[in-house]
């Protein structure tokens, strides 16, 4: 049997505090080349977020009408992969929707019949923004859009605890505000 | 003090687990910008685990969903290694989770910081700066084992916050 470790407050070895790498600073200009990087990164996957959002409809096409975490499990994880990629290529508006569907599909009552027209419209609109190419916030666009999901999450009263009624619009109308 | 030079960084090495191979390569190139040299990658956490004595990384960028083993179990499996196997690793958790709830579970497993996706060349320096620079005490409890959890008034930002 293993000896049980003692409780309290232990001080990490250097090696672990990184202590030979102390004093690293990044300024403006390192910053401007790591960007630089990013922006090459993503230059080499130009079909990533379409082929993404194919993925997810296609998954959701596969799930039987009773739905459970187990059956929309392959969703979520496309979903997430989603909301990860899209406002790294330029698609906040992907970023806030595939988060709300997350939601809908960790925290929702998937048992509610509703539930799959809402997963239905998000999924959608989350097609239509990468086929119509709406990039940043989207303006007007962006709003109705996100207005349209809250409209109909609320109506079905679908919203996971703890969000609140008008999420999406109010997380859109921030991008517009974001610099 | 003289001025730290990133020729430095050439020593680091740095594990990036993630199941997308383009952000195991944005991480990279990030970290490679700034002159880390030394990489090794896996595309979840038991293959990572693997290669934990090998590599014998001096900080992890650990994605959260990944097949068959998670994030969060990788991060359980490093805290709970022996002594010399160093448990304390620094671990970066780059997610695109963002709720609270998800960033306190994280924190629970024993993670140094939480980096929500989307990912920018300056959020990825400035955890890493945040590890190099501001290295923490580990606490030992009946639950937990990790770094010292920062109260919050000290927390940096709600999407951050470990």
């Amino acid at each position: 049997m293993a000896t049980p470790r003692p409780s309290g407050v232990i001080e990490p070895p250097a090696r672990a505090k990184l202590t030979e790498f102390a004093g690293a600073e990044f300024d403006e200009r390192t910053v401007s080349k790591a960007d630089r990087a990013v922006a090459q990164v993503l230059t080499k996957y130009p079909t990533l977020l379409p082929d993404e959002v194919a993925k997810l409809v296609s998954a959701w096409g596969t799930v039987p009408a009773a739905l459970t975490s187990e059956t929309v499990a392959p969703v979520f994880t496309i979903a997430h992969e989603l909301a990860g990629y899209g406002e790294t290529f330029g698609f906040p508006l992907v970023t806030v929707l595939a988060r709300s569907l997350c939601r809908l599909l960790n925290a929702g009552d998937l048992a509610r019949e509703q539930m799959k027209t809402v997963i239905d419209a998000h999924i959608a609109t989350l097609h239509v923004i990468v086929r119509d190419n709406i990039r940043g916030h989207g303006g007007e666009i962006g709003i109705n859009l996100a207005a349209g999901l809250d409209k109909a999450i609320a109506k079905f009263s679908l919203a996971a605890d703890g969000d609140r009624e008008g999420r999406l619009r109010d997380e859109v109308a921030a991008l517009q505000n974001k610099k | 003090m003289a001025a730290f030079s990133l020729s430095k960084l050439e020593r680091l090495r740095v594990m990036i687990v993630d199941n997308s191979p383009m952000m195991r390569e944005l991480v990279h190139g990030v970290l490679e910008s700034v002159g880390i040299r030394q990489f090794l990658e896996a595309s979840d956490g038991r293959k990572a685990l693997t290669q934990l004595p090998v590599f014998a990384p001096h900080l992890a960028f650990v994605d959260w969903e990944m097949e068959p083993m998670n994030g969060l179990d990788f991060v359980r499996a490093v805290r709970a290694l022996p002594e010399h196997d160093n448990p304390y690793l620094p671990i970066i958790m780059l997610t695109s989770h963002a709720e609270e709830a998800w960033v306190i579970e994280a924190r629970n497993a024993g993670i140094h910081e939480y980096l929500v996706k989307p990912t920018t060349g300056a959020s990825i320096l400035a955890r890493l700066s945040s590890v190099i620079n501001n290295p923490r005490p580990f606490v030992r409890t009946d639950d937990y084992f990790g770094p010292a959890r920062r109260t919050a008034n000290q927390t940096p930002d709600a999407a951050s916050g470990i």
